[in-house]
């Protein structure tokens, strides 16, 4: 009998097998807006009973696609055209659904890019293959210079 | 059978896990002046109800918002709601979840005790919020 397939394939048809790669195991310890910030921290705008969430200072503490936007400038980001490939840069995809975000992908390279399913695992895969009804589509592309390999 | 043997018999089926949760909760749970207190330590037949009840809506509550990145959408989820709205009585089930791993548990935990066990805990890091709980709850005797 064939291994079962991981819960994210059937909550987003587009993957196939030879469509991306599974790069993590399950971890609800961080997000995938941390994530695509290249930290492994909970980042969440609005403030947690019983916990304490990260949100870049400053920064409105809204569920709205501007506020998300903000929180990658926070760190270094601008927004740019498209998620077309540029030598030297690294992108982050906002994605959202009837206007309130709820996902963000960092670019890997020239074909993929990366992404925490919620708490779930860590894949590579092609932009549009995320898109659907979890979370919707991508309404922002934001890029920086790509730090230098030894940067802290 | 007697009473005392009958409840013997229910103890040994119950089984270790029902019967620590009995020794572990003090006599008295709820909120008073701040501090949490356990009011009714839950029977053995109770208890049993309390678990299943728990893993079916905990189960259900991770299967569905396991791709959520956002805790809004998590805690407003239908089965974390009917948690939350158990009451003090899912305290050491949360407590015991949590012991399996880091989750996003501490909602519900601050929202029935009214406390924020993880205050001092790092902006944004899961686990070290979820090991303040845990503490919370061997502090207290909750969980061993």
């Amino acid at each position: 009998m064939p291994p079962a397939l991981p819960a994210y394939r059937a909550a987003f048809p587009k993957l196939t097998d030879g469509n991306h790669r599974q790069s993590s195991r399950y971890d609800p310890r961080y997000n995938c807006i941390g994530y695509a910030a290249g930290t492994k921290m909970w980042w969440q705008p609005t403030p947690l009973i019983g916990g304490k969430r990260y949100w870049p200072p400053g920064v409105p503490q809204q569920e709205t696609v501007d506020a998300y936007v903000k929180a990658y400038e926070f760190k270094g980001y601008s927004e740019c055209k498209d998620g077309s490939y540029e030598d030297g840069f690294e992108k982050v995809a906002i994605f959202a659904l009837n206007g309130i975000p709820k996902h963000a992908a960092l670019q890997a390279d020239s074909d993929f890019w990366t992404s925490k399913l919620g708490k779930a695992e860590d894949i590579h895969h092609k932009l549009p293959d995320l898109e659907g009804n979890h979370y919707g589509h991508v309404v922002r592309f934001l890029k920086r210079p790509k730090p230098a390999p030894n940067a802290p | 059978m007697s009473a005392t043997a009958m409840t013997k018999t229910a103890v040994a089926a119950a089984g270790l896990m029902i019967v620590s949760i009995q020794n572990a909760l003090p006599a008295t749970v709820g909120i008073e002046s701040g501090r949490f207190l356990v009011q009714q330590p839950p029977t053995i037949a109770n208890s049993e109800t309390l678990q299943t009840k728990f893993d079916a809506l905990a189960s259900q509550w991770r299967r569905d918002t396991q791709f959520s990145s956002s805790v809004t959408d998590m805690v407003l989820h239908p089965a974390y709601q009917q948690i939350i709205g158990q009451g003090a009585a899912m305290v050491p089930f949360i407590l015991r979840e949590l012991q399996k791993g880091p989750d996003h548990w501490y909602w519900a935990l601050g929202a029935i005790t009214q406390q924020n066990a993880a205050e001092n805990a790092p902006d944004g890091d899961i686990e070290a919020i979820c090991d303040a709980w845990l503490d919370w709850g061997r502090a207290r005797g909750i969980i061993v």
